[in-house]
């Protein structure tokens, strides 16, 4: 309901809106037992006779015939009166016995000027009693436009008492009924506390409200002006109502009923967000209470009763079983809307004191990112989707890369001139309130943005925290990605194979969230094209630990050598890296070897021994290299298998260039020709080595000279000679016949074989 | 899987070499453990030589990982597969490319170093010649020329820088030999190694003007290469190790003229200029990597040994010019104790001195003692480990339980230079940085 407020609708300072509503009727009846019902619940005073169906049903149609509706007109004393008052004779009061006091009889005088200005101060003003120059004047009040400022008060009163009876006895059809409540509210706006009528306007229609408790709404932010210690007829018996009716309470009720707490004080600050705070009261209470909160029904009931402003008439709300449940003593809901309240409060602590600062900035992009971000998001702002549209332009599959000033140029609306941190800041949530990410976010980056700097545009899940909300590894992972670009980057170009080892490297670190992996890929965008000094790498490292710099080594490495070959600037990049982490540089090609290698790169780390052992445990398992434990080893069983197996191949290739050839197919390359002669046994040699070898099998050892002249006398030369035989030997039997040494030897096993393959052969070792 | 016969020799070759902390050079194939794609990418190189091809391979790996030990099997296999090897390690004193001689002394090296398959310890190069010789005489027959006939053969080496001087040389030796003139042999094996230091000496011991100098080191690397050839052989397979004493240089220019050695030869081989010639280079990670003193340091290499860009993510290419070899885990240790273990008992089985437990309560030994190094340098384990063995094998009472507890293991502190290559000259080290 909006209605605009002369002052507090306040009920007196009683907690009971029953006591408050006896306290308004004070003066004008007492409140005494009723009957139950709904006609009952009308006092028709003590004569039981006018308690009578049939009286009341011509009490009523008396009442209609008299009233004149809104767009009627009546005319009295030759004035043409409007619509809403009553008009006739003979309209009682439901107690009996005298006129009511607003209707205006036709029958009675008027006078043709005003002779005095109304001098009744009456609170009860009746037509019948009004002079004749009165009523002139209150004829032509109705007859105006009834705003008149300067109205004499009982005028008012009197058409006041008209809407009253009206709208409690006469129960008008709904559409009147909103008419004469519309008046009664304009009538509020015009003279509401200067004629001191204010609380009864406010009595009304509160109660005219609470007449119809299931299309009462929750009003907070008029609660937020509440300030007697009561709560609002309308509230309670809203809460009530819905309590009796079993239904959950909504955020709204509930947050109304917290503010109309007598303790609770909006501040000047707080009235001014109290639009945002309603909204995220509400945003977060169904978050937490989808289904409304369920509050046990309370014992105790409230009966209420009105008591006319007119003295004519007093009527019950309720009574007996059909009284509303008492809200008034409960406590727990409070104490949940009270933490709920302090939560919302301090989430827009940030809002309020941005628009305590520009307050002329409230609703605009600006203060709007201020708000929390689920209410940011539950209330969408013009301005930022138009950046939230460009970026999702740019952001086509992931991720975009664009300049950073672009980014502040389409937030800002215009080009911007300097770039400050606190804009960029600015930018980023307003990104993340389209659920899109900024990268660099300049909280998480030391650098400040100059124009010109490359960022990137991301997709960030539905339901991605804050974008300060990051993960402890994110950091840490960012600066190691910045020292692994460095080496990316040297060569010139960064190829999707290091692209996917950087990846890769992201996805292996555990305990970071979805939302920081996706930013961190982002990062990795906009480093590609940010330059990066072999000077910058000095502060990452000094930041890293021990470990996060190894991983850091370890991923520099693996893209240095993700392309295949290692390039020169790559393996200088990876040299001033490990510089910058205070290692020494040459240790790089020991990494960049070992990886070239393909080797295992698991690294050997010392661990605890959950049971020391003396000897060795042969473990099955993937993990390759060794591991020590305490002062035992562990070996990897499945790696020997594998080198066992490789060993294997490695044999059956050295066996086929090792083993001896058959001997059908040898000697060809070491046999001059004309071998033909030769016997079996010396088969390819020729005449003059077959000679030589038959001298040779004579003995076991020769001494160097016997050895020469042996030779010579076969035409032959020593050295020539020796290899040729050797070669045959080798060719024929697999090994070398003469062995060399301070003496020369018939090698034994060739020379058996000899003999086995010929009897020409002598045993020349007997 | 057929089981390697473990010879006599290579079986004691192994033992002395392990005892003594040097990789064997001999019987290797017992030992390695793994790297079978490695293995088999060189061996692939190897028989690329064989068909007239080149190759050249930057063996990568950090201190400990087994480059020597790679660096000796690939030329092992070499041997084998019927190619020459020449291998040596760059020190100070010996370097590709040099103006007081230190080139030269390289190729001394690598000559004196030269191998067959018959005598694969080195010291090759006069059987090879005499093959070469005994070939020409054999062609030529009796009476014949046999210096017109070697000449003949070696017509070709003349297309190459000093190739005619090269063949004068090799008929001189014949010549030598004809005459029974050991002098005259020896002159000629002298100037083959490059041991001759002044053209003067030269010209009054064989007649010819040149000799090898820092200069010409690679083109005599490839007259050597074609030589071999005409011997009977395949190929030739040069091994250096200990690349790293190139980034150990501190003169730039110097520097720089080495790696433009490097340069001239990864060329010619990716070229295909030359042919039955294959390279085997062994380095350290900072001599690859390093922009400053490495070979990234020079844009050029650095674009040639540029790794397939697809190769990534799991997948390899191995055709690259550079291996990259991971370091040792304490699995692979385990496996290589074992391999000892069975070299032991002559790889026969049943016969092992002590049991697959004990190589686990050594290994807890080793690493109570030293901690994670004695896997990631090796060198003293497996010391230790074959000392164990030696002193069980000669005293079968004894108890392996009782002895592992004193065995005593200590960190290897060595590096960059001082390599498994036993060469004895890792003191010169110290002088890599010195300067007046």
């Amino acid at each position: 309901m909006n209605r605009s407020h002369g002052g507090p609708p306040t009920f007196g300072g009683n907690a009971n809106p029953l006591d408050r509503l006896q306290r308004t009727a004070r003066g004008y009846g007492r409140s005494r037992s009723m009957p139950v019902g709904a006609p009952d619940l009308l006092d028709f005073g003590s004569q039981a006779q006018r308690a009578t169906g049939s009286w009341i049903k011509s009490h009523k149609a008396r009442a209609d015939e008299c009233w004149v509706p809104a767009g009627s007109s009546a005319e009295v004393g030759g004035h043409d009166l409007g619509g809403m008052v009553y008009v006739g004779q003979g309209l009682e009061t439901v107690r009996g016995g005298e006129v009511e006091n607003c209707l205006i009889d036709p029958s009675l005088p008027v006078a043709t000027r005003i002779v005095r200005e109304a001098t009744l101060a009456d609170y009860a003003p009746r037509y019948t009693q009004l002079s004749p120059s009165d009523r002139l004047g209150y004829l032509r009040w109705l007859a105006s436009s009834r705003s008149d400022a300067n109205v004499a008060p009982p005028f008012l009163r009197l058409y006041f008492f008209g809407l009253e009876r009206r709208l409690v006895l006469d129960n008008p059809p709904a559409p009147e009924r909103a008419g004469l409540i519309a008046e009664v509210q304009r009538l509020e706006g015009i003279y509401g506390e200067e004629y001191g009528l204010d609380e009864e306007f406010v009595d009304l229609l509160e109660f005219v409200s609470a007449m119809r408790p299931e299309s009462i709404e929750p009003e907070p932010e008029r609660m937020a002006d509440h300030r007697s210690s009561g709560l609002p007829l309308s509230l309670a018996v809203g809460l009530g109502y819905r309590l009796a009716a079993g239904s959950p309470i909504t955020g709204r009720w509930l947050v109304s009923w917290w503010l109309a707490q007598p303790a609770i004080q909006v501040k000047a600050g707080q009235r001014r967000i109290l639009d945002e705070f309603l909204d995220l009261f509400a945003l977060r209470y169904d978050r937490r209470y989808p289904r409304g909160m369920k509050i046990a029904k309370p014992a105790r009931r409230y009966n209420f009763t009105y008591f006319a402003a007119s003295g004519s008439f007093e009527r019950k709300l309720c009574e007996g079983a059909d009284a509303y449940p008492d809200v008034s003593r409960l406590r727990k809901p409070l104490r949940v809307a009270k933490r709920m309240a302090d939560e919302c409060w301090s989430a827009l602590v940030p809002y309020r004191r941005f628009l305590a600062r520009k307050p002329s900035a409230a609703g605009s992009t600006e203060a709007h990112l201020y708000l929390p971000p689920d209410l940011a998001v539950s209330r969408p702002h013009p301005g930022l989707q138009a950046l939230h549209e460009w970026a999702e332009e740019q952001v086509d599959d992931r991720s975009a890369e664009v300049c950073i000033e672009d980014v502040l140029t389409v937030f800002e609306g215009e080009p911007t001139e300097v770039l400050r941190k606190q804009r960029v800041v600015a930018a980023a949530n307003a990104l993340a309130l389209g659920s899109l990410g900024l990268a660099p976010d300049p909280r998480f980056v030391k650098r400040l943005p100059r124009f010109g700097d490359p960022a990137a545009l991301f997709r960030l899940p539905s339901k991605a925290p804050k974008p300060t909300d990051v993960s402890a590894q994110y950091a840490p992972t960012l600066l190691i990605l910045k020292l692994v670009m460095f080496v990316a980057k040297a060569d010139g170009s960064v190829s999707e194979a290091k692209w996917r080892v950087m990846e890769a490297m992201i996805s292996r670190r555990q305990r970071l969230r979805p939302a920081d992996r996706l930013r961190l890929v982002a990062d990795l965008r906009w480093l590609r094209r940010q330059w990066i000094g072999a000077v910058s790498l000095r502060r990452p490292c000094d930041a890293l630990k021990p470990r996060e710099l190894d991983e850091a080594c370890e991923t520099a490495v693996k893209v240095a050598c993700a392309d295949g070959p290692v390039d020169p600037e790559a393996v200088k990049a990876v040299q001033k890296l490990y510089r910058a982490m205070g290692r020494s540089p040459d240790s790089a090609f020991a990494s960049l070897h070992r990886r070239s290698a393909n080797e295992p790169t698991e690294s050997v780390a010392p661990r605890k021994a959950a049971k020391p052992s003396p000897g060795f445990t042969l473990r099955q398992g993937p993990r390759h290299g060794l591991r020590r434990v305490g002062q035992s080893v562990d070996l990897d069983h499945g790696r020997i298998s594998e080198i066992v197996e490789d060993t294997r191949k490695v044999s059956n290739v050295l066996s086929d260039v090792f083993v001896e050839e058959d001997a059908a197919t040898a000697g060809v390359a070491a046999t001059p020709a004309g071998a033909s002669a030769s016997p079996p046994v010396f088969e390819g040699l020729d005449a003059s080595h077959s000679a030589l070898v038959e001298g040779l099998l004579k003995r076991p050892n020769w001494s160097e000279s016997e050895f020469d002249r042996l030779v010579k006398r076969c035409g032959l030369m020593p050295g020539g000679a020796l290899e040729a035989v050797n070669e045959w030997s080798f060719e024929r039997f697999g090994d070398a016949l003469v062995e060399e040494d301070d003496v020369l030897t018939l090698n034994p096993e060739v020379l058996e074989e000899m003999r086995a393959s010929s009897s020409l052969v002598p045993d020349a070792t007997a | 899987m057929r089981q390697l016969k473990i010879r006599r020799r290579d079986r004691d070759a192994i033992i002395q070499a392990l005892r003594a902390g040097v990789v064997p050079r001999l019987g290797l194939r017992h030992l390695q453990v793994g790297r079978a794609r490695e293995i088999e990418e060189m061996l692939g190189d190897v028989e690329r030589i064989q068909e007239g091809g080149s190759c050249i391979r930057f063996i990568i790996g950090e201190y400990g990982s087994g480059k020597t030990f790679f660096l000796n099997l690939v030329r092992l296999i070499a041997l084998e597969k019927g190619l020459v090897a020449m291998s040596a390690d760059l020190a100070p004193d010996r370097r590709l490319y040099a103006t007081q001689g230190q080139a030269r002394s390289l190729f001394a090296e690598m000559a004196r170093n030269l191998s067959t398959r018959t005598k694969p310890a080195g010291g090759a190069l006069p059987s090879v010649v005499e093959r070469f010789v005994s070939r020409a005489a054999h062609e030529a027959g009796d009476g014949g020329d046999v210096g017109g006939v070697i000449r003949a053969r070696l017509a070709h080496l003349e297309e190459y820088v000093g190739g005619y001087d090269f063949a004068t040389v090799v008929g001189r030796y014949w010549q030598g030999h004809d005459t029974g003139s050991e002098q005259l042999k020896s002159d000629a094996l002298r100037w083959l190694r490059g041991e001759f230091s002044t053209r003067t000496d030269s010209r009054k011991a064989l007649g010819v003007r040149t000799i090898v100098t820092d200069a010409s080191v690679y083109d005599h690397l490839k007259l050597m290469s074609a030589f071999v050839c005409q011997a009977g052989y395949k190929g030739l397979l040069v091994v250096l190790d200990e690349m790293v004493n190139i980034y150990k240089l501190v003169n730039s220019r110097s520097r720089n003229a080495n790696y433009e050695q490097v340069l001239r030869i990864l060329n010619d081989v990716l070229q295909g200029s030359a042919s039955h010639l294959g390279f085997a280079m062994g380095g350290t990670p900072e001599f690859l990597m390093d922009t400053r003193r490495g070979l990234y340091s020079y844009p050029a290499l650095q674009s040639r040994l540029a790794e397939n860009t697809f190769a990534r993510d799991g997948l390899v290419d191995l055709s690259g010019p550079v291996i990259a070899l991971q370091n040792l885990s304490a699995e692979d240790l385990y496996v290589l104790l074992d391999n000892i273990r069975s070299v032991f008992a002559a790889g026969k089985n049943g016969k092992a001195l002590v049991p697959e437990e004990a190589l686990k309560v050594f290994m807890a030994h080793c690493s109570k003692r030293i901690g994670d190094a004695y896997f990631r340098t090796p060198r003293n384990t497996v010391k230790a480990f074959v000392s164990l063995l030696s002193v069980l094998e000669q005293n079968p009472g004894a108890d392996w339980r009782k002895l592992v507890g004193h065995v005593d293991v200590r960190v290897d502190r060595g590096g960059g230079a001082a390599g498994a290559g036993g060469s004895g000259d890792d003191a010169d080290d110290e002088l890599a940085t010195f300067r007046l």
